[in-house]
């Protein structure tokens, strides 16, 4: 029941995208221009450091900044095909949980520690499913909780959050995320607060929803071992712009920005484990410099001040995103500086 | 559940004993003759040991004790040498009434002091969030025998709108409007400090729960503003609220105190004051007795509640 991912439906498409803040003193841009889309089935990841404005990008498609600090949306976000900036509230309340639905960051603390993990998922399902008697509701529930990978659903459905463990909650809120039947699902950073071989399990299951389902996911995270894993397309996010994008293949095996690059560089290798001189390659390497502040007014290319070995006119003065191939894009001219002696690396891309 | 239950109680009934104790003993180290104190500087030897002879207080301290706290568990709560009747008779139907104003002012201090804290932790740092932090600050501060002298002065000498003091009108024939009537002024100047102190906390807490992870959860599936207040961030503020409104009643039974010697409200508080006025010690002393043992019921009552609201609790004490 796959839906095919043909490239021709888009669920989430996303076009010039500028969510405006107010902070004492002024407005900042934390989202600046992006645009991009996800299709019918596809795993989207949007890697990026903290401050990379990859969790306001997820919050502007949720509508989910708080009143208090948002100045304004700009461009378009459209949810299978509506703009959802042009909608009323109430219309908008209709959309989450029904065609798109987040799974929340920290499973340890996003269900409510007064109610038992049944009556939680029943309220979201009945909220979606406005004419479900509790029955009803009640049933879906455990088929659902099963469909999670739990072994003892009816144990689960009676038992307080505080009760169970990490990978079981996280498997709740995954649950809490599908009653509505959703086309979308946006992950927040949903393995960050579980430890490794749990990771690798919610992972799985992630995977096995948008397989069965056909439900796109978009996911951020900073850990280019969830991208390499799960990823079917990813975008790297820097000080609110997008960098590069490309599919998993183009984006770690044939990086172009150097802020991608750089950003592989910093993953830790175990390969010093078999190798004799264990203490050279045991250093890890990191980026230098730090995320610009936003605050300010940024001109040029944003991660210029970060690589002062490439000369300043391999950089735009307004970067604009460059196509490599259909899929794989990235911004400035400036990746051009580490090719420009291997004409046949630049060929090897293509 | 049951389990947590009996062990409550039985901790309860180690505090029940101290405050037995040292209501006994408060009145007992009062310098001064009790004896000499009722018959009077000219009393003579014989008579002076006749009384104390009756009274018991030729006894060691601590038979007096167990003579006193056996009466006490019987109801015989000892004999007035003021008013010359039996305490447990005036005491009795006085404590009803200290508890119809009691249950009047916590019932209006939780109704407004957590309405008020609900409504302001939800709008924290808004304009009417800051006005009514201020109000509740003003609220707080003032001593509740000279809100109630305002309130006397304000409504029932100056307007006119409500009676000056006691609980019915003499004239009248004393049904429910009328004890409401005069139910009003008390309550007011009982609760005000109350609400301010419970409008307080429960804006802290509620700012606090409204900032949870799982508010922010539920909030990401559209639910309505009524589900996700009432459902969620007031059922979580619960515990910690319903223990401020247990330490509150300790402090609404002191201000009932207070107003019933204003308003000449005929409860424990009036019955103590004119006690203490004719240093009638069997009388204080029962009057103080229960008062405390109402504090000890109702956090007995609290601590229970808080285990129903609460599940992380419920698990530990089971």
């Amino acid at each position: 029941m796959r839906r095919m991912n043909n490239g021709s439906t888009n669920i989430l498409e996303i076009e010039n995208l500028t969510t405006t803040l107010r902070i004492p003193g002024g407005k900042v841009s934390v989202v600046e221009g992006i645009s991009f889309n996800v299709k019918a089935g596809e795993k989207l990841v949007i890697v990026g450091e903290s401050g990379s404005g990859k969790s306001m990008t997820i919050n502007s498609i949720l509508q989910m900044v708080p009143d208090s600090l948002i100045d304004s949306y700009k461009g378009i976000i459209k949810i299978d095909g509506e703009n959802i900036l042009e909608m009323s509230k109430r219309k908008f309340k209709d959309i989450r949980g029904k065609k798109i639905s987040l799974v929340a960051q920290n499973a340890m603390t996003s269900l409510d520690p007064s109610y038992k993990i049944g009556k939680q998922v029943m309220e979201i399902y009945r909220h979606n499913h406005k004419k479900a008697s509790k029955e009803e509701a009640k049933k879906e529930t455990l088929i659902l909780l099963d469909k999670m990978g739990i072994k003892n659903p009816e144990h689960v459905f009676h038992s307080y959050p505080h009760e169970l463990s990490g990978g079981l909650r996280q498997r709740v809120v995954i649950a809490m995320a599908l009653t509505g039947n959703p086309k979308l699902i946006i992950a927040d950073e949903p393995t960050s607060a579980l430890d490794p071989t749990l990771q690798l399990q919610i992972l799985d299951l992630l995977n096995e929803i948008n397989q069965k389902f056909g439900t796109s996911i978009l996911m951020i995270t900073h850990d280019f071992g969830v991208v390499s894993y799960f990823a079917d397309r990813v975008i790297v996010m820097y000080a609110g712009e997008i960098l590069e994008m490309g599919t998993v293949d183009e984006v770690i095996n044939y990086p172009l920005h150097p802020y991608t690059k750089g950003l592989l560089k910093c993953i830790p290798d175990l390969s010093w484990l078999d190798k004799e001189d264990k203490i050279e390659k045991r250093k890890l390497s990191s980026i230098s410099g730090e995320v610009p502040n936003l605050a300010k007014k940024l001109t040029g290319c944003r991660f210029a001040p970060r690589v002062s070995d490439i000369p300043e006119d391999y950089h735009e003065s307004s970067p604009k995103m460059h196509k490599i191939t259909d899929t794989h894009w990235v911004r400035c001219t400036c990746y051009q500086y580490y090719l420009k002696d291997s004409i046949a690396g630049l060929e090897g891309v293509k | 559940m049951p389990l947590y239950l009996i062990k409550r109680m039985i901790s309860m009934l180690y505090v029940l004993i101290g405050v037995t104790i040292i209501v006994f003993l408060m009145i007992h180290l009062i310098p001064g003759d009790t004896a000499q104190t009722l018959l009077g500087g000219e009393a003579t030897k014989a008579s002076l040991d006749a009384l104390r002879h009756k009274m018991g207080l030729d006894q060691p301290l601590i038979i007096q004790y167990f003579i006193w706290i056996k009466q006490v568990i019987t109801g015989n709560l000892g004999y007035s040498y003021s008013l010359h009747i039996n305490i447990s008779h005036l005491l009795f139907p006085r404590f009803l009434n200290t508890l119809v104003l009691t249950i009047a002012s916590l019932l209006l201090s939780i109704l407004i002091g957590v309405g008020l804290g609900f409504f302001s932790g939800l709008k924290k740092n808004t304009v009417i969030d800051k006005i009514l932090s201020a109000l509740s600050v003003f609220g707080a501060s003032m001593p509740v025998f000279w809100i109630a002298l305002m309130l006397m002065w304000l409504f029932a000498i100056q307007l006119r709108l409500l009676p000056v003091s006691g609980m019915y009108n003499l004239r009248g024939n004393g049904g429910f409007a009328d004890l409401l009537m005069h139910l009003i002024l008390p309550t007011i100047a009982t609760s005000l400090v109350s609400i301010a102190v419970i409008s307080q906390m429960t804006r802290n807490v509620v700012s606090d729960v409204v900032n949870k992870d799982y508010i922010n959860y539920y909030q990401s599936f559209g639910l309505s503003h009524y589900q996700l207040n009432m459902k969620h961030i007031l059922r979580n503020s619960l515990p910690p609220v319903i223990n401020i409104i247990g330490l509150q009643v300790g402090y609404i039974l002191g201000g009932a105190l207070f107003s019933e010697i204003v308003f000449n409200w005929p409860g424990v508080g009036l019955a103590i004051y004119t006690a203490i006025n004719s240093k009638d010690y069997p009388m204080i002393q029962a009057g103080v007795l229960f008062i405390a043992l109402s504090f000890v019921l109702v956090n007995f009552v609290v601590d229970i509640l808080n285990i129903v609201v609460n599940p992380k609790l419920r698990d530990s004490n089971k």
